[in-house]
């Protein structure tokens, strides 16, 4: 991997009291890859994903998007910079519409400044059009253009997490992170999600995933990191992590 | 017929105080319970510049609801780091601390006798002294606070502090400055509600801090609630009846001296029924 990676961490560490979740981690990510970060439950995961978004400080080390160092910087930032993130536990705007809830994932519209607000210029006003536009075209993507309309609230939980991935597809990002986003789902919907997946690929993002499901990782991944007790154990292909002892013995048990 | 024209009058500035503590509240989901500290800002502001510096209507109304928002921002930013109840109490010392000040700043509030003497307003040399003028003069500024915060709530600004409201974390995630975006509400907010302090001011003419004691924001917040959170012509509606309908009171025969504590009952009775029949207020879409 010689290339620049897209995202990369150099020496992370991140610390809760004396733990650490997350232990000189350094990390390269390919960039139009599917990623798949895997380990025990405890092993820094998450963590990583908060860190690498902003929402979490590190405590040492350094991350970089595209090249750029953004340690440090706060999550809207990250998001504006073209990296954006689900949650683990799904988080959606429940009392507004699905339309308004991928919407909020438009960034860069002149009516978010409250004095084009006011004004209502003919440009906000276009942009707002066209920021709807994309947001139907983004329902569209994840099979939900039917319920534009409806509250969050009232779609099924595989719903609502398919609802949050186009909150972040309609900022446009390069770099997608997702917390889970097979956990709690019926097979039905592991497919709907393993497709839209792959469409993000093919639209050269990069998707990076947290994922329990053995299966959908080995499955999906081009490239997969296991990290146990903060500390990164192993990274390559699945059939390489497959074949690695210590890998088996963390985590997949056999 | 001028007891009509004052209840009018005073259900319009209630109309300004609805608006942009609903803007905050309903919208914002930033729970303000001190709101009669910035009416009683925007009215001292008034009165100070009228009164002491004569300064002449149109700016003294712009300046009202500028330095009232200047507090808003200052309020605004110990206010980041809280929400929910918290963000309640802190609003509620605010407010406290405001009307002590009112009370005991004797050289420039004049303590409790108030400033009194605060003129009338005239435009182009031309006194608003009747009751049909100021109702007409209120009529104006009530629309034009309604139109500006109608579309404040209706851009993309006004979604993305429903987004806060609705889950602050999200909001983050989707690239919304949250600070940035809950400094300016409370600006606004407290603009606004200046405004509505200067115009009642300019109409009562004497600034006196009984007026804008906490109970005050919790009429004004039971106004908002009544009305319908999330909803401005819930706001309009709610300013509107909850003015009226005390006064009524007057026409069945109770003595002026027990329909000032019925009054209280009243808006307690209402609360309750509201909360229990109709959650949501009663043009509301949102229910909390």
């Amino acid at each position: 991997m010689d290339e620049q990676p897209i995202l990369e961490t150099r020496q992370l560490t991140k610390r809760f009291g004396g733990l650490a979740a997350i232990n000189n981690v350094s990390v390269r990510i390919r960039e139009g890859f599917i990623t798949s970060i895997i380990g025990p439950n405890g092993a820094g995961k998450t963590t990583l994903f908060n860190v690498l978004t902003g929402f979490l400080r590190s405590d040492g080390g350094d991350y970089y998007l595209k090249g750029k160092r953004i340690t440090g910087l706060p999550p809207y930032r990250i998001t504006r910079m073209g990296m954006a993130r689900t949650f683990q536990l799904i988080r959606v705007f429940p009392k507004l519409s699905v339309l308004d809830n991928v919407m909020l994932g438009c960034l860069g519209l002149k009516g978010d400044n409250i004095l084009y607000a006011i004004l209502k210029t003919q440009g906000a006003v276009n942009q707002f059009y066209q920021a709807e536009a994309t947001a139907m075209k983004v329902l569209e993507l994840i099979g939900l253009p039917e319920f534009a309309n409806e509250y969050a609230f009232a779609l099924s939980y595989g719903q609502q997490k398919l609802v949050e991935i186009g909150r972040v597809l309609a900022s446009d990002p390069q770099v997608i992170l997702l917390d889970e986003p097979m956990a709690g789902l019926s097979v039905t919907m592991i497919d709907r999600m393993v497709e839209l997946i792959f469409q993000l690929k093919k639209e050269n993002r990069t998707v990076i995933l947290v994922e329990h499901n053995m299966n959908v990782v080995m499955d999906i991944s081009d490239q997969i990191v296991v990290l146990n007790f903060g500390e990164e154990i192993a990274a390559g292909s699945p059939a390489e992590i497959m074949n690695k002892a210590e890998v088996l013995d963390a985590y997949l048990g056999v | 017929m001028n007891f009509v024209y004052h209840v009018l009058i005073m259900s319009g500035i209630y109309m300004i105080l609805c608006l942009s503590l609903n803007v905050m509240v309903g919208y914002g989901g930033l729970f303000n319970i001190g709101h009669a500290a910035f009416y009683g800002i925007g009215a001292y502001v008034a009165a100070i510049l009228t009164v002491k510096m004569s300064v002449s209507f149109p700016l003294d109304l712009l300046l009202s609801g500028v330095i009232t928002g200047v507090f808003g921002v200052i309020v605004g930013f110990p206010a980041l780091r809280l929400k929910g109840d918290y963000l309640a109490l802190c609003t509620f010392g605010f407010g406290v601390v405001m009307h002590t000040i009112f009370n005991n700043w004797v050289a420039v509030t004049h303590g409790p006798q108030g400033i009194v003497g605060v003129p009338r307003p005239s435009i182009f040399s031309l006194p608003l002294n009747s009751l049909p003028s100021y109702l007409l003069l209120v009529a104006i500024v009530v629309s034009i606070c309604f139109f500006i915060l109608a579309r404040v709530v209706d851009s993309p600004f006004g979604k993305s502090l429903m987004a806060i409201r609705e889950d602050q974390m999200a909001a983050v995630a989707a690239g919304k400055n949250i600070a940035q975006i809950k400094i300016i509400v409370f600006c606004v907010g407290a603009f606004f509600a200046g405004i509505a302090g200067n115009l009642y001011v300019h109409y009562i003419s004497i600034a006196d801090p009984s007026a804008f004691a906490t109970d005050e924001s919790f009429l004004v917040f039971t106004m908002v609630v009544f009305g319908g959170m999330a909803s401005m012509r819930g706001s309009v509606l709610g300013a509107f009846v909850l003015v009226i309908f005390p006064e009524l009171l007057r026409f069945i025969g109770i003595p002026s001296f027990y329909a000032a504590q019925i009054r209280r009952m009243l808006f307690g009775f209402l609360l309750v029924l509201v909360i229990l029949k109709r959650p949501q207020g009663l043009l509301g879409k949102y229910r909390f």
